[in-house]
């Protein structure tokens, strides 16, 4: 049941940021719905966080954008390892460990991207792509990350409050 | 003799004091007698008439705010529909005015076919500047085909499936476009970047090119067909070593509010892959 519902919210959150959050922007940086739901749902009190739910997220998002598949299935999978690693070491500080695994994956999901970028030839100012697209969409993360998160949780009690009592 | 109850004196007597009263009252003698008379009774009527209203709202008020409540709630239903109906308008007249811009851009190149598309997504990484439209292979649409809004050029089809297709913008990092400077009719090339600002460059250093100037497509290249507007120099800038100028341009196409672009189906852009990697 919480394979399937983790696939459908990613499923959804994918639709949603192609349509939806990349029309929100802050500077030339939008929110990754993809790994907001992503981060918040390994960080869901009851789930054992795995970075293999990263291949997941990477593969949907590799299907709707134009970079190759790898780099996006590289990216969420570092980003959802972070937050596997921050989750078993500092478990007992959850808001941190929340805010701290949206903006670690968020680095590193652009950084893999950049590095991409460079290495195919391709035109990137380093500079200007962190002040104008990592830093902002860094913010928009962190500010979405915590109603999300909430969201998330009220749903997680809904579907499976059982579970949660155990 | 006494003049009886029936006595016709008595009858004649009330008819002239009737008569006399009559003709007083019509001069107008009598009003001060009236107004004193009725004064006093008016008040007690009016007094009797407030009340009984007062106690007629009462037994009738519930009823009435059950009515009013009713028709409020009606009202509020017709006011929501009406607002509804206005919205709906509202989109529907802002897409006949789009689609009636597009129609007006494709009539005035009757050279060219075009299959409309509406946009239905961007692309999730911010890095990168594409959107994603409805129609792919099973409407036509092939890869490199230019795309083109009301305004002008939006940038060429990168990837079809078979109902949708992905195209790049040509803000995109990696679009490159031959393009012309009007009115010196200097060729350059236009170049996107990560922030989605536009710049024309390899242009010689002895042209002269002044913000205002128009930048179209060259059709060199064989990527896109010519004479397509892309937008208007807004800096120019001349380093000291440089061997080109280089401009910013100000795209005529607002990127951001991209609903409806036409694919230009009929132009067949030229591979030269097999002429560049030749040793």
């Amino acid at each position: 049941m919480r394979i399937v519902t983790g696939v459908l919210l990613l499923l959804a959150a994918t639709l949603l940021q192609i349509t939806l959050a990349t029309r929100v922007t802050l500077l030339q940086g939008s929110p990754d719905l993809v790994l907001l739901v992503l981060v918040a749902w390994l960080m869901l009190p009851g789930n054992r966080p795995d970075w293999r739910w990263g291949l997941v997220a990477g593969l949907m998002v590799g299907y709707a954008s134009a970079l190759p598949d790898w780099v996006l299935i590289a990216g969420y999978a570092a980003g959802a390892g972070i937050c596997q690693l921050l989750s078993e070491r500092i478990w007992q500080v959850k808001l941190f460990s929340l805010f701290s695994g949206a903006l670690l994956a968020t680095l590193a999901v652009h950084a893999i991207t950049m590095t991409y970028l460079l290495a195919s030839a391709q035109p990137l100012d380093l500079v200007d792509a962190f002040n104008l697209i990592t830093i902002p969409t860094m913010l928009l993360n962190l500010i979405f990350i915590l109603p999300l998160h909430g969201i998330m949780n009220e749903m997680s009690k809904l579907i499976s409050p059982v579970e949660e009592a155990e | 003799m006494r003049p009886g109850k029936d006595s016709p004196y008595r009858l004649i007597a009330l008819v002239l004091l009737a008569a006399g009263l009559l003709v007083l009252a019509l001069g107008g003698y009598l009003s001060p007698v009236f107004s004193g008379v009725l004064q006093p009774v008016l008040g007690v009527q009016g007094f009797l008439f407030e009340r009984f209203q007062a106690i007629q709202d009462f037994i009738n008020a519930p009823a009435d705010i059950a009515r009013l409540r009713q028709e409020n709630a009606e009202l509020r239903s017709e006011n929501a529909t009406l607002q509804t109906q206005i919205i709906a308008l509202q989109q529907q007249v802002a897409e006949i005015e789009l689609l009636s811009a597009l129609l007006d851009f494709a009539r005035a190149r009757p050279e060219n076919t075009y299959q409309a598309a509406a946009v239905i997504g961007r692309d999730p990484s911010p890095f990168l500047h594409y959107i994603i439209i409805n129609r792919g292979s099973d409407d036509g649409i092939r890869r490199g085909m230019p795309v083109v809004a009301q305004q002008g050029l939006v940038g060429r089809v990168a990837q079809v499936t078979a109902n949708a297709s992905r195209v790049e913008l040509i803000t995109d990092p990696a679009s490159i476009v031959s393009a012309q400077v009007q009115p010196s009719e200097m060729d350059g090339v236009v170049s996107g970047s990560i922030t989605g600002a536009l710049s024309i460059d390899l242009i010689p250093l002895d042209t002269q090119i002044q913000p205002g100037d128009l930048v179209f497509t060259s059709g060199i290249g064989g990527l896109y067909p010519s004479d397509i507007f892309i937008g208007q120099v807004s800096n120019v800038r001349q380093e000291a070593q440089a061997l080109f100028q280089f401009a910013s341009v100000q795209p005529v196409v607002d990127f951001t509010r991209l609903e409806i672009v036409l694919v230009i189906v009929n132009f067949q852009p030229v591979d030269l892959t097999p002429l560049l990697s030749s040793p």
